[in-house]
Formats: C-alpha cells, structure tokens, sequence
C-alpha cells in the first residue's frame, strides 16, 4: 500500500499533498526529542541485533534516510554495541527475495535457493535478533532461517521498542 | 580597442597552465601564474608513471616546471586565488589574493631542518592522506618553488602564539615569518587563461564500492601514490592493511563515470581505462614477488588515443586479465580481502577474491572552480564543464578569456598540452600588437677574453641539504678540491643554487678572476643552464664549466657506502677539473629567423593554423596538392554537438582567401627541403621557391575504403552499402530518404583494431552513434542495429551513446571470431550476428549498411616526412617529438604538425591541434634569431681526405662537401652537436667544440689516476 501509492503518485506525476512517512522515523525523532524515553539496559544477556532494508521502504521508497533511523532506533533500544551492522546495507542491501509475489506464488525452491544469500549474510554477523520492517521480508527471513537452520529470532520492531520503553510519566505526549 | 595590455593571466598551475605560460611567455607576453596551492605542477606531479609510454611523470614533468620558475617572464603567485575579472578583451582587472606562506621564499633554502624540528604531524594531501607530513612542509620533492610552507590549520604557533615556534629557531636562513599576512594584488592583462584542472571523483558515496569502509579498497589516485618513489611507501607496493604487497589487484572502471544514478556523472572520463591497464602493468613491475594477479573489469575499453591500443593489446598479452562486468558490489572477505560479486558474459553470477581493490575513479569539476566560474561569468555545461563549442574548442562564454585542460572535459595530458598552446595562440591573437612590450630581457655584462690566462678553476661542491652531506663528506670532497692543479678556490654550499649562494658565486668569480668553474652537485639535467647563467653573469663564457653529479649518480645511489661515494665524489670533482682545464669559450650562436610560415595542407587543420598565424601579421604560404581548399572536411555533415561542418567550413575557405598574408598555391606539392628552423628553403612543384621560418604539416589521412577481404560487407557491391562519410555526403545533399528506410544497421570498427590495423580510429563510434540518432529522429519507426566491438564514446560525447539506447537503437556486440556475416538475397542485404546477451543468432535485412571504416594515414606521408626529417610511427601516421609533452612539435626544431596526419580525430581536436601547431610556430616567427647549437662539429682541413662518410652519417644534413676545398664543411646553423661524424670520420678530422680528444682524454686519463692522493687526507 505505501510504497505503491508513493510510487504511483511519483509515476503519474499526481498533485497531492501526502506526507509519506514511516513510524521508523517517527520512533526515531520521538526518542530524539525526548518524547519516548528508552534505556537499552532490558538487554543483559547482550542480545547481537541486526536489521534487514526493504527494498520497497528503503532502496526504492523512502532512500537511506529510513534505513539509518532504523538503525538508531534499534542502537538505542539493544545498546549501542549490541548492533552488528550488514554488508552490503542501505539502499545496497540484498533483497530477501520474498517480495514481487514470491512468496505467494508457489515456487518454493527457487524463492529459498533465491534467499540463501540473504540468509548467508545474516548469518554472518552472528545476530541473535534480526529486525524486519516489512510484512514480506519478515515472512521470507523467517521461512529462510528456519530452512537453512538459521539460530535467529526475526521480528518487527516493536516488540523490543516496547521492552526498553521507560513509562514514567516524564515523557510529555501531544506537544503538536 | 586602443593598444592591448602585453601580458596574460593564466590560473591553475598544472601541466595545461604550465604548458601555456611557458608558450606565452616564450613568444614575448608577460604571464601571471596563479596556483592555489604551495606549489606548481598540479595532479600530473602526483602521478607514478604515465601511459602509453611509461615515462616517469615527475622526470618529463620537473624541467617544465623548472623552466616555468626561473622564467623572467613568468610571474608565480603560488597559495593565490583570483577573486574577479573586470574588463574586456586586451584589457582586464584582475584581483588576486595570496594567502601568506610565512616562509621568506627569498631567504628558505629548502634545508629541511625546520620540517624535521616541526612536532605537528599532519595528513599530507598530496598523497591523499596516505602519508603524513609536518605543519611545515614542501608539496613535494621536486616542488616549484623548492620553497617550505606552514600549514595555518596546523602550526600550533599560529593556532597559539608563543608556543612551539621551532622552526623560526632551526632555519638557518631566517626565513621564517609568522607575521605573514595576505596580500591582494591587482593586475592588469590583455588576456585569461583558465586551467582549473579536475578533481578525482570521491567514491565515499558510493556504498557499494566499500571505500572508506575497507581499508583495503584505494582510489586510483591513490594507487599512484603507493606506487610512487615519492609516495607513502616509497615505491614499494604495499596494501593499507598490513603493508604488504598485495598479489591478487582488482581494477573496477567507470567508479563516477557513465553513472548518471549515484554519482550523477553521465559522461566518459575519458582516461581511467588507459591509467587502469598502466597501473596493472606498473603494479607488475614493481611487484618485488614478481607474481601480481591483475584483473580490470570495465564496461567497454576505451583505449581510443594514439599508442593505447597497442598498449592495451601489450598488456592482454602479458597476462593482465579483463573482464566485462561492473561490479555492483564489494564484500569483506578475510584477512581483509575483498570478494567481489559480478556477472561473467555468460550471464553466471561469479566471486572472486582479491588482497586489494582498485577504483578506477572519473574526473569531475571541484565545486570552489564551479563557484570561481560562476563568479567570473563563465558558463559551465551541464555536467560543470566549461562550455565550448567544437568551432571554438578552447573559447569559454566570455570573450577574451580562453580554458585548456580538463576544466573544459575530462581528457589525458596530451590533449590538455595541445589546448594550452592553443589557448596561447587565442591569446596572442588578441594581442599581438603588444608582443614583447611588458617583457623582460635578460641583460649580461660583456664577456672577459680568459684566452690567455692560465686556468683560474673555481670549485663549489653542495651538500644540497643533507642530500649530499648526509652520505658523503663534503667538507673532505672540498679540501681535496684545493689540491687539484689549476683550481684556486674551493668552497663548500649548503644549496649551491639558492638565490644567495648564485649571487655569492657571482661575486667570487669577479673578485677571484676565476675563468674556469666546477659545481660538484645534483645534476646538470635540471641545474647546468642556472649555473651556467650565473657565469654569464659573472662576466665570463658560459661554456667554461663542467658540473660533477655528485648527487643523482653518487649519495643517492651509494647511501650504504659513505665511504666508497666520498671516494667517488672525490673521482667525479677531478674528472671534471680535468675536462674544465681544457674547455674553450664557444660562440653563441643563432640563426635569424624569417618571419614567415608554410603551412602543408589546406583542410580544416591546415587553414586553421594559417589564419591564426596570418591573423597576427605573418605571411603564410599555405600548400594544397587538389585544386581547392577544403580537404577531408568536405566530406562531413556535422559535429557531434550537432553544428553543420559545411557553412563552417566556406566562411574558413572565404577567410583564408581574403586574407592578404595567405598565399594560396592549389594542385602543388612539396619537392625539396633544405635548410633548418629559422631559415627552411622550399621548392614546390609548381617551380616556386619559398624561403619560410617554420613549416606546418597537416595533410590529412583517407577513410579506409573495405573493397576486398573479410571488411568488404559488400561494399562496392551493393548499393545499399555505404561507409560513414558517404552516408554523411548523402545527409549533406539531401539524398537520403529516411521515411523510407525500414531498418539500418551499422558496422563498427571496419579496418581498425585489427592485425593489419591495430589502432583505434577514434571518431568512428561517435560518428555512427550521431548518424544513427538522425535518422531515428527523421523516422521514428526505424529500426537501427549497431553491430560494435566497443563504444568508444569518450568525454562528453557518452550522452549521444545514452541518448541513442533511449531512443530504442539496439546495440549488439560482437568479437573477431563472430564477425558479422553479410549476404545478399535476391538483392537485399541479409545480416547474421551473434547477440551475446541473448546467446543466440540473430537476422537483420537492412535497406541500409553503413560500415564505420577506419581512418588510415595517407600513403604519400613518408615522402613528406622525409623531406623535413620528421619521425613516423609503425601505424603510418606522423611521429610527435614526444608523445606525452610535446604533441604538436616534430623532435625537427621548427617543424610542427596537426590534423589527421598525427592520428585520427574529430574536428574540434583537429582544430585545437592546428592552434596549438600556430602557437608553437609563433616562439619562432615572433623572434628576430633563434638560438642554434653552441657544441658543434668542426673540421681540420688538414687531415680531411674528402670520403664523404660524414655527410652520410649526418642526421641533420649539417655536413656536406665545399666544392671548392673537395673537403667536409659543417653549417652550425643545422649542427646538433650529436657526434656521429666524430665517430664516422676515419682520418681523425672532425671534433666537437668542447668535447674533442683533448677535453675527454683529460678527463679519462683523471679518472684512471691514483686516488691515493685523495684518500690520503
């Protein structure tokens, strides 16, 4: 949905007025401003996170500006060092290969064949948790990790968002 | 316009600025140099080795440099910038700010102590941070001016007041200034050139290359530093990581070029596939394992200039691999390798592992010379190169100030030289009338006749900073000096060439009526004309003085034997002594030139060169074999910027004949040359003398016409068969008929880059590419097929490569063993390729096949080339004097070329090229007599026997028999000093001035003395 609207109003040359914006950023600017407070301290054990970029949010939406909120975010929610970064990243990241209907269509084989070198560079960054802001890569991640005997948990973002949440009251809501 | 200033502004101090000052300067303008940074000599001073002839690039660049700093006509304002350009053409306002060096240049002797005491250790920028150098620093080895510079950013001085300040306390000179302040010249020119140069593309933001997040993967700037002698690692190869030498190198192409996505850079860098092939070849050579594993992947290899195919093919041979792949991306590996992903040609998705990664970046403009240009009013294109048309190839948009180099578009040194003399041409054309009016000349005191003294040898033996001393003991060198017979004076100099020191030695040969003078130091190739100067200035003949390489051939090369090169040092001072002793004053000689030029050839190259020369008032002979003007260029439709040659070329035709300094002679030839530059006498076929200064030879080459062998695609056989410039001929009359035409297809690469032609002829793909594109857009619903080996579509003409793919023309690639095969059926022609991408075989039925057949030197030129003693290359086409520096000069003084005869190329370089020749031609014709050789042959009559031998031996058609005598007689107007007479005498009769059995047994026999003498001290 939003990568096709954002893509058909570029393509068409469509007058509009949305603001497309991903609760990535959102979440990134919130925690900057203050308005979120999170403390990464949740993590003892030292759990490794990694990220996946969606092609259609980051490479062909919204550009490396999305990819590296995501990665503040979850630097501030793991910690810091907690982080491993991928090779290649951003906007030249591999494509987990779920995408364009592969998922759905049947073609079991050659979708996993297809995702063996997006499981090949999870894998090497030794992550315990791999981070996918996509419905589609979250599914194919998942799938290829089990496959292939991948040792990660795959996960959207919040569910650890919400781990590090810190629910004082201090955190002042609604100043627009 | 009144009378124009005599004097020009030339910004930016790489070798295109040089090139154009030195032109300038040499043909009687004054010439500001502004250079930004503390030094001249710009991005070919970082350079290792240049191609395609392997020269080292600081040994052919230094003497320019060298030359460009002594000038008394060259003004250098080093760490300056222009600030603005008021007025218009022969009368400019210039502003220029200097930024303080705070270093006295008059007083630094470039000793070094102050950067060895300095304690702040900064990135050095020339070898782009790969190495450090002090706050107080040189450029570099060779920088002109051999002055130091503090760093502001950096000197904890400046940056604190009252703290540190070591350097002030170590220069043993006093140079040091920390009170500098910058300083705001106004000058006022006649004319601008602007040499801005480029700036390497910064891959950092380019993920996908790795750069700057593996330390393993350089820029090919940087690469040149790490092969450098004078870079980070001194020469020997080694890899960032580890400093090792990497065995396994990859070279990626087109890193910020032919990207219009990331880097935004749509066009062709021009240079980056022939640097690439030249840094795997270097790589090998320097590799001290000998077994370096180099692969360069590219799109297409543009190796399009003169001698790169062949080089290119050299190295395939060698064992350099290339393959046709990008790759889109660059993974760590272990051990810090890097693996790199890409698609082989047959479409298999390979890896490959490498020790060191290698980016082959493109050229692009720096934005401060984009803001400069924007505030002097000079329009840049659309890529932030300046605007020229290929009429006016060197002309910016605003009148009277002229660009050369790679400001204008990416392109090699050759290129950049060639517009630089033509942007000196442009300049002197505007003001000519006040050529040598702001000039200085060199006045010497009249020369003392030491006929009959007794030597009187003076000896200065330097310690060139700690170059010399450092190894050798100087002072013992100087002491053992004393005891050689005849010399009078010995002292030892911590510069011998600083200004002081010149000017102390001065003094010392009037004071001490020296009459003979040893300099024991570095090397005559840079310093021999500054010391002998300094005798001239002193009063006495400049050739009564020998100079011992004690430096280039002593300290450097025995630095583990201080003993041993003392010892040598010692040999190499006597050996001159010896020679000095017997050393005569020679005459000055020289030739008076008559002012006036033949131009060989009347196409665009030919007429060209004979305005510029007529335009500012010297008579030109201009020499055509046909019966009109015109040439080759008859035969084109347009440029690839689209402007239509043919109105171009008739407005050239009116002006050449309404030019009254022009005599045109039609259907002549040349018949016979004799004489040498200054004074050539020529008869031509039509019985007329002409007696000329300099002589410009452009007379063009051929299209190679396929009418036999596997090139023939029919041709001459078929009608619909056509090559490039009958194709262009049909545009020009109109005759082709492109709503009716189904498909087209064109051949690439007929006749060239094969066995029997190996070069590339250069202007073919552009001018396919530009024909294809007009009949598409005269007919849409054609179907055009390029059958191609490579897209040579260098510079800025890629955007007619990418524009023809959007407008649907289909590019098939083929190979020397998939030949395109053309048949014909019931009179239609039939194609049948193979498509690698598709891997299959495809069918075509043209109404139209135009083979884009080679260019091929005429074969009348050896003839030609013989009568003015002019080199050619195993190709056929014209030899240059040197191939990298001197592209427009034969190594024949006075003899100049341009246009087709050197090598293929498109009109708007022809045109660059005969203003460059016209430029080059006017250091001679603006001179009343140009200096001839000194160091001549002479004959004893005595002992002559008349055989004859030395006038065949003789290269310059210097020595010939006196009808009167039956004996040799040598023209020292033409004598080069070679010697090959000498040696082909066999009675003993002739000797070189200076350098006869006298002179060189003395120095012989010294050199076989004992040196016990010596080490007895």
């Amino acid at each position: 949905m939003f990568y096709a609207t954002l893509e058909g109003l570029r393509r068409f040359n469509i007058p509009h007025k949305f603001e497309f914006v991903s609760i990535i950023s959102l979440y990134a600017q919130w925690i900057r401003e203050g308005r979120l407070k999170i403390d990464p301290s949740w993590n003892k054990e030292g759990l490794k996170f990694t990220v996946q970029d969606p092609c259609k949010l980051v490479r062909q939406g919204l550009g490396d500006v999305v990819a590296e909120d995501l990665r503040y975010v979850v630097k501030k929610v793991a910690g810091e060092e907690n982080f491993v970064d991928v090779w290649p990243r951003l906007s030249n990241n591999y494509c987990c290969g779920g995408g364009g209907g592969a998922l759905q269509s049947g073609f079991v084989d050659n979708r996993r064949k297809y995702g063996k070198l997006k499981f090949d560079q999870l894998a090497a960054t030794g992550a315990d948790v791999v981070i996918t802001p996509c419905h589609n890569c979250h599914t194919q991640v998942l799938d290829i990790c089990d496959f292939y005997g991948g040792k990660w948990k795959t996960t959207h973002l919040w569910n650890w968002l919400e781990k590090a949440l810190v629910i004082d009251g201090s955190g002042q809501a609604g100043k627009d | 316009m009144s009378t124009p200033k005599g004097s020009v502004l030339v910004v930016g101090g790489g070798i295109a600025g040089v090139q154009a000052a030195l032109d300038l300067a040499d043909s009687g303008f004054y010439v500001h140099l502004v250079e930004k940074s503390a030094a001249i000599g710009g991005s070919m001073s970082q350079l290792d080795k240049t191609f395609p002839t392997n020269d080292c690039s600081a040994c052919i660049l230094s003497p320019k440099l060298v030359e460009c700093g002594r000038h008394l006509n060259i003004n250098l304002l080093t760490l300056s910038e222009v600030l603005s350009i008021d007025g218009e053409p022969g009368s400019f306002k210039v502003k220029v700010r200097q930024n303080p060096r705070y270093v006295d240049v008059d007083k630094c002797i470039a000793c070094g102590n102050c950067a060895e005491k300095c304690p702040k250790k900064v990135p050095n920028e020339f070898d782009l941070g790969l190495g450090t150098r002090k706050a107080i620093y040189l450029r570099y080895p060779q920088a002109v001016p051999l002055k130091y510079a503090i760093d502001p950013e950096h000197c904890i001085y400046l940056k604190k007041p009252g703290r540190c300040g070591f350097c002030e306390k170590e220069c043993p000179a006093g140079a040091i200034n920390f009170k500098d302040t910058p300083r705001e010249h106004d000058i006022e020119v006649g004319s601008v050139i602007l040499a801005l140069g480029f700036k390497p593309f910064d891959p950092s933001r380019l993920d996908f290359t790795g750069y700057g997040q593996f330390k393993n993967v350089v820029t090919s700037m940087e690469f040149e530093r790490l092969l450098s002698p004078s870079g980070p690692c001194l020469g020997h190869m080694e890899r960032p990581s580890d400093h090792q030498e990497p065995r396994k190198i990859a070279w990626l192409q087109c890193v910020g070029s032919r990207d219009i996505n990331k880097a935004c850079h749509g066009y062709c860098s021009s240079v980056c596939c022939m640097y690439a092939i030249k840094q795997a070849v270097i790589a090998r050579e320097h590799s001290e394992s000998g077994d370096v594993d180099a692969t360069i992947f590219f799109m297409d290899m543009r190796t399009h200039g003169k001698g790169f195919e062949a080089y290119y093919d050299r190295a395939r041979e060698e064992g350099i691999n290339f393959h046709r792949a990008r790759v889109h991306t660059v993974l760590p590996a272990g051990n810090d390798n890097l693996k790199l992903r890409f698609t082989g040609e047959d479409g298999k998705l390979r890896e490959d592992e490498f020790e060191l990664v290698v980016l082959s970046v493109g050229l692009e403009t720096d934005p401060q010379v984009m803001r400069l240009a924007h505030q002097l009013g000079i329009h840049l294109d659309s890529d932030s190169f300046a605007e020229t048309t290929c009429f006016q190839p060197v002309e910016t948009s605003r009148k009277g100030i002229f660009v050369c180099g790679a400001l204008a578009e990416p392109k090699d040194i050759p290129q950049s030289v060639m517009e630089a003399s033509a942007a000196a041409l442009e300049a002197e054309r505007i003001l000519y009338p006040a050529r040598w009016t702001e000039t200085r000349k060199k006045e010497f005191p009249p020369e003392r006749d030491v006929h009959a003294e007794p030597p009187r040898i003076g000896v200065f033996v330097c310690s060139c900073g700690i170059n010399i001393a450092s190894v050798v003991d100087v002072q013992a060198v100087t002491d053992y000096a004393w005891t050689l017979p005849g010399v009078v004076l010995a002292q030892n100099n911590l510069f011998t060439c600083s200004q002081d020191t010149i000017n102390q030695m001065a003094d010392i040969i009037k004071k001490e009526n020296l009459n003979r003078v040893v300099v024991a130091s570095c090397t005559p190739r840079t310093h021999e004309p500054l010391f002998q100067e300094t005798l001239r200035e002193a009063g006495i003949n400049k050739f009564l003085f020998e100079m011992a390489n004690i430096r280039d051939q002593d300290s450097w090369v025995h630095q583990n034997d201080p003993e041993a090169a003392t010892i040598k040092a010692m040999d190499l001072v006597r050996m001159a002594v010896a020679k000095v002793r017997g050393d005569d004053p020679l005459p000055y000689n020289s030739v008076t030139v008559t002012k006036s030029a033949l131009v060989i050839g009347a196409g665009v190259a030919g007429m060209t060169a004979a305005l510029s020369l007529a335009d500012q008032g010297f008579p030109v002979t201009l020499v055509e074999r046909k019966d009109r003007l015109g040439g080759h260029g008859r035969k084109f439709f347009r440029t690839w910027q689209g402007q239509e040659i043919q109105p171009y070329l008739e407005e050239l035709v009116d002006m050449v004949e309404s030019n009254e300094k022009i005599d045109v002679c039609l259907g002549s030839t040349i018949q016979e040359v004799s004489g040498s530059v200054g004074q050539f006498k020529t008869r031509l076929s039509n019985g007329k003398e002409i007696e000329h200064g300099v002589a410009i030879v452009a007379v063009g080459a051929e299209s190679y016409k396929p009418r036999e062998g596997r090139w023939n695609f029919l041709y001459g056989k078929n009608p619909a068969v056509h090559t490039l410039l009958e194709l262009d001929q049909k545009f020009i009359k109109g005759e082709i008929d492109a709503k009716n035409l189904n498909q087209a297809v064109f051949i690439h690469c007929v006749g060239s880059r094969v066995p029997e032609r190996p070069y590339c002829s250069r202007v073919c793909c552009t001018h396919a590419i530009d024909q294809a594109i007009h009949l598409k857009e005269t007919n849409p619903e054609m179907d055009i097929f390029m059958l191609y080996r490579d897209i040579r579509t260098y510079g800025k003409r890629e955007h007619l490569y990418q524009k023809a793919r959007a407008l649907g023309i289909i590019f098939i690639r083929y190979d020397l063993d998939n030949i395109p095969r053309v048949t014909e059926e019931n009179g239609r022609l039939r194609i049948e390729v193979k498509d690698p991408i598709i891997d299959a075989d495809v069918t075509l039925h043209p109404d139209l096949l135009v083979l884009a057949s080679a260019v091929r030197p005429r074969d009348d030129v050896g003839e030609l080339s013989k009568l003015f003693k002019c080199a050619m290359s195993s190709d056929g086409f014209l030899l240059e004097a040197h191939m990298k520096l001197r592209p427009v000069d034969f190594a024949t003084d006075g003899v100049y070329l341009a246009g087709l005869c050197h090598y293929p190329k498109p009109v708007e370089e022809t045109i660059a090229q005969a203003k460059a020749a016209a430029s080059r031609a006017g250091l001679v014709l603006s001179r009343d007599a140009v200096p001839a050789e000194s160091i001549t042959a002479v004959v004893n009559l005595q002992k002559c026997t008349g055989c004859s031998v030395c006038t065949k031996v003789c290269a310059y058609h210097a020595v010939n028999m006196d009808p009167n005598t039956g004996k040799a007689a040598v023209d020292t107007g033409l004598c080069k000093g070679c010697g090959a007479c000498v040696a082909g005498c066999r009675s003993d009769a002739i000797t070189l001035k200076n350098l006869g059995n006298e002179q060189i047994m003395a120095a012989v026999e010294a050199a076989m003395d004992d040196i016990q003498a010596g080490q007895g001290l």
